[in-house]
This record gives structure tokens, C-alpha cells and sequence, in this order.
């Protein structure tokens, strides 16, 4: 099993472009009970699933520091590094669900990321936010099982620690994530802020979280399926 | 009889007639408080499994277990020394989605019940097979749960809790250590499957789990099955890292998945 630490600081330009598989319409979904605030309304505990198309043929390998050739199953990056597989180019959106209602909204383009570290064994919906590269954050998992997902190209099922994190990996750092009010996500029907609710720190002050796996306590599930998804509406 | 005993014999009745006014008064305020309580509600549990509905065999399938109920129906018991709230009237569906197959079963009546046992940290649904079958979700490999001697206190320790029923346990165990918890987990340390809730923890899906070799697998022999609208149903999942979650919601959310 791998220990090391999500990679500290990934910078969205130093994602490397190695390697592409087949072209074939992919879905990318993930699903947890968190906080979230859309266009100003806040829901405690709401079913917020995020769905992300695209094509298998835009999946890129990634290796932090930069490697030639970049193969992700091999390359050893070190404490700090990463590698793995990323997908930007495809249409976003989120569902929520409160109250027994039903909320919907698209990204708009140019923010989220599909990522999956595999050296450090988290995947999900990172973001592009105020220029800054959010690899934990509107809704990203790690450890349990997406801890050993293959790729980003298999279809499957995975759980784990649901992060929603400006500022991952906040442990290696010694602090906490930072106030996602201030890094709204742009949707079609108004600002997207997504909360990490349950979390364990290392002391009552409550200035720094136990580490970049349980220190958030919530459990997520991510999903990919290769093919046309069905209507889930 | 003389006068002292027969004033000794007003005054028993006299008591017995008070405790009785008190026990009514009691039961009365039991009821209105389960009036209070009484709400529908939807016991959910997610987890990533493997098992078998009808002749479809599933694998690493994303299911959703619910039961649809009303919290006036939760009872409170004792198991093992440790309280347990159960609840086990209600309807239950099974959802199972695997790649771009998704089969909903409706279960045939009286087999399963949500189950919850905060100060061990189990939460899940249970059944006339298993107290812990077909799914339950532990604060550690063990279907018993936490041991609490170990838990209690743990929060900023070496080895803490990764999981939401742990952290409830500790908090339950030790409620200084809540300081160690952020304000949402604390809010849901009080649950009693009578009120929201947000749980979760390892999986156990298989009746005859491998404690031994947490990734050995779920030994081949089936347990009796589910009978669901859909055919029979198995659990048959065992991945010592799979996690999971058990959401209760009060206000029915049917969309929920």
C-alpha cells in the first residue's frame, strides 16, 4: 500500500500530456452527502452528485517533476510528486438534492479537472480556481479503495474520504483548508461552494487536520463507465 | 387489623395510587413524546459490493440499500451490553448499478432492519440472518465494532479515527474529545435513528467475513438468500478497505442516491 502524501502544490501547468487512450465517450461521477451553497442558498447535508463527459481520447498522463516518457504505473515522483491520468476537456455538471427537491447546474467551461494521482491514490472533480489549481476541491476522494483504481480509462466503482479542500493536501502543510467562499465555482445557475463538513484535527484548536486521508472523516464514491452513459434523469 | 395496620394499608394505597398517577403520567408523556418523534423517514446505506440478484452476479457494483420507514417505529434495546436503536417496519428497495446496468428490487417484507450501535460505532441493516447482514459499516474490521478502551481518546493520537462512526464512538466513549471533531460531525453524535444522521465506516457485506484475511475475499458459501421482486439477493462483498455511508433523513428525500 502506498503512504505517501498527495502531491503539495500541483500546478495546473505542470500537468504533462504522455500518453492517450482510444477514442470512447467516458462518464465520470461522484457522489457524497456534504455541504454546498448554490447561487447563495445553503443545503446542510445534501445528495451532491457531479457528473463530468468526455472522451477517453483526451485522458492524459501526468508526472510531477515532469518525466519523458511519463509512465504513470512506474514513475516513482518522491515525497511531493504525483502521477496519473487527467482529463479537462468535456462538459460538467452537479445535481443536488435537499429537502426533496432537486437542484441542477452546469459548470461553465474551463474549470474542472478530472484527476486520478495514482501515486498517492486519490481521484475526482479538481478545479481550476481563480487561476489557482485546486487538486482537492469541489469534490475529490482518497484512500479505501480509489486508493487501487487502475486508471482513468476502466469502468468501476470506488470509495473513499471525501475531500472538498482549497488548498490539499493542508496536512503536509500543517494547517486546515481554506474558506471555500472565497473560491466560487462559475455554474449556469449561479456560484457553487462546496464545504468540508466532518473533519478530525490534531488538537481542540483546530488549526490543523490529522493528515490528508482521515482528516476528512466523510465517505465518497467516484465512478467512471466507458461507453454511452444511460439517461439518469 | 388494628388502626396502625389499617393506616399502614391506607397509606400503601395511598402510594400505590400515586405511583400509578406517576407511572400514567409517565406513559403519557412517553406517548406524546412519540408523537413528537414520529416522522417518516429513509434509512439509506451506500456501498461499493459485490453479491448476486436473481442470475445477474455483480461486482465492485455501486448498491443502495434503503428502507423506508418512520422514526416512531425505532426501538431502543440492549445487545451485548451496548445500546441498540433499531428500526425494522418500513419498505425496503435494493439498488444496484454496475457499468450501465442499474436494477432496483423491492424486498419482500419483514427481512431486514436498520440497526445502530453508536457507542461501538456499527451502523447498518441487519436481519433475521445476521444482526450485521446484509450490510453493516464498522469503526473496524469487526462486526462487534469498536473496542471502546481503544477508542476512547484517541482523537489526535498516532493511529485516529478515519471513519464517522469511530469518531462518534470516541465522542460517545469521550465527549472532551469532540473538541478534535469539526461542528457537523458533533452534531451527529447524538443520533438514535430517531433524527438525522450521517454515519459511515468499513463495509462488511458478507455473512461470513474473513477477520483473519481482511483481502482474502468473501468465502464462497452462500448465505440464505433475500427475496426480493427481483429474484433471491446475496451480499457477498469483502475488501478490508471498502467504506461506506448510512444516511438517515427525516425529510424524505426520494431522490436521494
Amino acid at each position: 500500500m502506498r503512504f505517501h502524501l498527495v502531491c503539495a502544490v500541483i500546478g495546473a501547468a505542470a500537468w504533462l500530456a504522455a500518453g492517450a487512450a482510444g477514442a470512447a465517450p467516458i462518464t465520470y461521477s461522484i457522489f457524497a452527502y456534504t455541504d454546498i451553497s448554490l447561487n447563495g442558498r445553503m443545503f446542510h447535508d445534501a445528495a451532491v452528485s457531479m457528473t463530468f463527459t468526455g472522451d477517453t481520447a483526451d485522458v492524459q498522463a501526468f508526472c510531477i517533476p515532469a518525466a519523458n516518457p511519463c509512465n504513470p504505473k512506474t514513475y516513482l515522483p518522491g515525497f511531493g510528486g504525483a502521477a496519473g491520468w487527467q482529463i479537462s476537456k468535456g462538459s460538467a455538471s452537479v445535481r443536488i438534492v435537499s429537502g426533496g427537491r432537486t437542484y441542477h447546474a452546469n459548470f461553465l467551461p474551463n474549470q474542472i479537472i478530472i484527476t486520478y494521482d495514482f501515486f498517492n491514490g486519490g481521484s475526482g472533480f479538481s478545479s481550476i480556481v481563480n487561476g489557482n489549481f485546486e487538486p482537492g476541491y469541489p469534490l475529490v476522494l482518497d484512500g479505501a479503495t480509489i486508493f487501487d483504481a487502475p486508471d482513468l480509462v476502466s469502468t468501476g466503482n470506488w470509495s473513499g474520504h471525501a475531500w472538498s479542500c482549497i488548498g490539499f493536501p493542508p496536512a503536509v502543510r500543517h494547517t486546515v483548508c481554506s474558506d471555500p467562499t472565497a473560491h466560487p465555482l462559475a455554474t449556469d445557475a449561479g456560484p457553487l461552494v462546496v464545504f468540508q463538513a466532518y473533519q478530525q484535527f490534531t488538537s481542540p484548536a483546530q488549526t490543523q487536520l490529522i493528515d490528508d486521508y482521515g482528516g476528512s472523516l466523510n465517505t465518497g464514491f467516484f465512478s467512471i463507465l466507458v461507453g454511452t452513459a444511460p439517461d439518469s434523469e | 387489623m388494628d388502626a396502625g395496620s389499617h393506616d399502614g394499608q391506607i397509606e400503601r394505597e395511598k402510594r400505590m395510587k400515586r405511583v400509578s398517577k406517576l407511572a400514567l403520567a409517565f406513559a403519557l408523556l412517553g406517548l406524546a413524546l412519540g408523537r413528537v418523534d414520529a416522522a417518516p423517514a429513509v434509512y439509506s446505506a451506500f456501498v461499493v459490493t459485490d453479491g448476486q440478484l436473481g442470475s445477474w452476479p455483480f461486482t465492485r457494483a455501486m448498491v443502495v440499500v434503503r428502507l423506508k420507514g418512520d422514526t416512531r417505529n425505532t426501538m431502543t434495546t440492549s445487545q451485548g451490553g451496548s445500546t441498540v436503536y433499531v428500526n425494522d417496519v418500513g419498505s425496503a428497495t435494493v439498488t444496484i448499478s454496475q457499468g450501465d446496468k442499474t436494477v432496483t428490487a423491492h424486498l419482500d417484507p419483514s427481512q431486514i432492519f436498520a440497526r445502530l450501535d453508536a457507542a461501538d460505532g456499527v451502523v447498518g441493516f441487519g436481519s433475521t440472518i445476521s444482526p450485521f447482514y446484509p450490510i453493516s459499516m464498522s469503526c473496524l474490521y469487526v462486526p462487534t465494532g469498536c473496542d471502546l478502551a481503544s477508542v476512547v481518546g484517541e482523537a489526535g493520537a498516532v493511529f485516529p479515527s478515519s471513519q464517522i462512526s469511530e469518531a462518534v464512538a470516541d465522542v460517545l466513549g469521550d465527549p472532551a474529545d469532540s473538541a478534535y471533531y469539526s461542528a457537523a460531525l458533533n452534531a451527529e453524535t447524538t443520533d438514535d435513528l430517531r433524527g438525522p444522521a450521517h454515519l459511515g465506516g468499513h463495509v462488511i457485506a458478507c455473512i461470513n467475513f474473513n477477520f483473519n484475511m481482511l483481502f482474502a475475499g468473501c468465502p464462497a458459501t452462500l448465505p440464505p438468500p433475500i427475496t426480493t421482486d427481483q429474484g433471491k439477493l446475496y451480499f457477498t462483498g469483502q475488501d478490508g478497505t471498502e467504506r461506506g455511508l448510512f444516511k438517515v433523513s427525516v425529510e424524505p428525500d426520494d431522490e436521494d442516491d
